[in-house]
């Protein structure tokens, strides 16, 4: 039966694979909503992944939510792409690790210590290194900030390095691509066409994407096989699913 | 007898509206991303009023303020779709005096000329048909035209009312050129034109003393005052080059305002006024005059309305469509409309249309519980941060 799925997702890209991927595990064409956090008074944050963590964090009660509103929202994805854990500082501000002044009395996106004054050291020494402590700790840090009573419905992502190690699991023989660094700039758009498909640039376009997501899709198992993130990703929507068809019952 | 209620509308391979229907209220607000077919719901029903009580041609939906299509565009041209249907499907349900009416037709495009060709139409009540004919009916009957209203076993009075509500709808899409009164209205009609020509006419007719009170429809003038906060005054007067430039075409009647910051003797017109008094006017006009139609939409309501202005205006507009059992379609994109609209009242309802990955249209009426409001979420927030749906999901 065809669900209601709200995506919190980093941008328009993420959300066409997240959309392409549910459809092809759950085996129907579901509802999709794009949930955006409101953006800060200089127009920041409004997406990326300041934007979903902002989200989360600023997000009252998920379960009021999905509930309060009819058609009521069944699940809600949460994506954000590994690479950020691997280079932003920010995302390890509440680390054990850390020893910072602000630390806990202001969510770091909204901290003024930047570069060096930032006293963050990556890689964080508080995470396994590796594919499983990236999605482990992705996946802490925004559970953290939704502070949900239970995450039954609540699906994080993390897809390492990005969404994009999906379209190059779905289109080439490639093997830990997970580990590649910015797949979109060193593998998909290091040439003007990519498969057959040209690509504009540096910049993602969602129509060159929507051809992706259904490539992906298409692949999904192979995508499964190739990326730990793809391979949670499939367990977790099923997860939901059975929930949601134990629920109805 | 009380004031007909509809209960539902279904159109079937019209345009972008492949197979929808809805449940609506009194006040009936859409919203959508752009070409996501508000407007399209709107022409359908301006469609289906003209064939259940008129005829369908390129008359009859210009009056209605229906845009007109290539023929062959009216019917759905999905690439999804395998074998063509031949007909375009309407159907309206509505309860009037504790029974349930129905109407439904089977229309197809025109072909040679521009009239629409009745495949089928029925009327039934609580159930029971009452009238009913198709291409196989015996009688020689015009199938240019629908028999709602001249068919003897529908003469009676519940069905002339339905009739009247129902088939003197229209789709108001106000300009400003139009309401300041210096273009005449393409489509005129009593006591407002679709693009909002005669306004200070139908103004004229709602300024009235009431025991000592100056009113304006229903509601005190104060109060109408206080949406139009510049203003001290306005009337109806005649054209005097005191107040506009003699140089500047205008109509035989005119609103005359007074800014509350002028000498008094600085009267001007609805040329010089704030666009926005004149649209806040014109919704008001809609929802109290006695002579406009029952039942008819407005596409873009929140247009040159400030947002709380829109907000405050689609509250009071709400409650006068209401207290004046009219049904009102209205599209908007300003999410202060939907903080003016109290969805614990079922007689307003919110719709989004959105596509599906057909491309096809599909209809949802939003609920939100008060729960959810109190908690400092309130519905233009809601419809921004994409919780309702109605957004273009990749912006």
């Amino acid at each position: 039966m065809s669900k209601v799925i709200g995506i919190v997702s980093e941008g328009p890209t993420d959300y066409l694979i997240m959309k392409a991927v549910i459809d092809k595990i759950s085996g129907e064409t579901n509802r999709y909503l794009s949930l955006q956090p409101e953006r800060d008074m200089l127009g920041r944050y409004g997406n990326g992944w300041k934007g979903v963590w902002k989200w989360c964090e600023e997000t009252e009660s998920i379960s009021a939510l999905m509930k309060e509103v009819q058609p009521k929202i069944d699940a809600v994805v949460i994506q954000m792409d590994g690479d950020v854990i691997r280079k932003e500082k920010e995302i390890h501000c509440l680390c054990d690790s850390t020893i910072c002044e602000s630390k806990g009395r202001v969510f770091p996106l909204y901290c003024d210590n930047h570069g060096d004054e930032c006293p963050v050291v990556i890689p964080c020494i508080d995470h396994e290194n590796g594919i499983n402590g990236i999605m482990g700790h992705g996946e802490e840090m925004l559970s953290k900030a939704l502070k949900a009573e239970n995450n039954d419905n609540v699906v994080f992502v993390i897809p390492c390095d990005s969404t994009d190690a999906w379209v190059v699991a779905a289109y080439d023989e490639m093997n830990d691509i997970e580990t590649y660094k910015d797949p979109w700039r060193t593998i998909i758009a290091k040439k003007k066409e990519y498969h057959g498909i040209r690509v504009r640039g540096d910049k993602k376009n969602v129509r060159t994407y929507a051809v992706f997501a259904d490539k992906v899709a298409e692949n999904w198992e192979i995508v499964t096989q190739k990326c730990k993130a793809a391979m949670r990703f499939d367990n977790e929507i099923k997860r939901i699913l059975k929930n949601s068809l134990t629920k109805a019952r | 007898m009380s004031e007909l209620k509809l209960k539902k509308i279904s159109i079937q391979n019209f345009k972008s509206l492949y197979n929808v229907s809805f449940e609506p209220g009194r006040v009936n607000v859409f919203i959508g991303a752009n070409g996501s077919g508000k407007s399209s719901v709107l022409e359908a029903i301006g469609v289906l009023s003209a064939s259940m009580t008129d005829r369908v041609n390129s008359n009859s939906l210009q009056r209605k303020g229906v845009r007109l299509s290539a023929s062959s565009l009216y019917k759905s041209k999905f690439l999804s779709i395998e074998k063509e249907s031949k007909t375009v499907d309407f159907s309206v349900s509505w309860g009037l005096d504790y029974h349930n009416y129905e109407y439904i037709n089977h229309l197809t495009v025109p072909n040679e000329d521009d009239s629409w060709k009745y495949f089928a139409e029925s009327v039934s009540c609580d159930g029971e048909t009452v009238y009913g004919r198709s291409n196989r009916t015996s009688a020689q009957l015009n199938n240019k035209i629908g028999y709602f209203t001249i068919s003897e076993s529908l003469s009676a009075k519940e069905y002339s009312n339905a009739a009247k509500y129902i088939g003197d709808y229209g789709i108001y899409q106000p300009d400003t050129l139009t309401l300041r009164g210096t273009v005449a209205d393409p489509m005129q009609i009593n006591p407002i034109g679709l693009n909002g020509g005669r306004l200070a006419e139908a103004i004229q007719d709602l300024i009235h003393e009431d025991n000592g009170d100056c009113m304006f429809g229903t509601m005190y003038m104060e109060d109408m005052l206080e949406l139009i906060d510049w203003a001290s005054e306005f009337k109806v007067s005649k054209p005097k080059k005191t107040i506009l430039n003699p140089s500047v075409p205008t109509t035989q009647q005119i609103i005359e305002f007074k800014d509350r910051y002028l000498k008094d003797t600085a009267s001007f017109t609805g040329y010089d006024a704030s666009e926005g008094a004149l649209y806040v006017l014109f919704m008001l006009a809609l929802a109290m005059h006695e002579k406009a139609p029952k039942m008819f939409a407005i596409d873009s309501f929140d247009h040159a309305m400030n947002p709380r202005l829109a907000r405050k205006v689609a509250e009071i507009f709400s409650n006068k469509i209401i207290e004046e059992d009219k049904t009102v379609f209205i599209t908007t994109h300003n999410p202060l409309v939907l903080d003016g609209l109290d969805l614990s009242n079922d007689d307003i309802r919110l719709f989004t249309t959105e596509r599906n990955k057909y491309g096809h249209v599909e209809i949802r009426r939003i609920q939100v519980s008060d729960k959810l409001i109190e908690m400092n979420q309130p519905l233009s927030r809601l419809w921004i941060n994409g919780v309702l749906g109605g957004v273009p999901e990749l912006l």
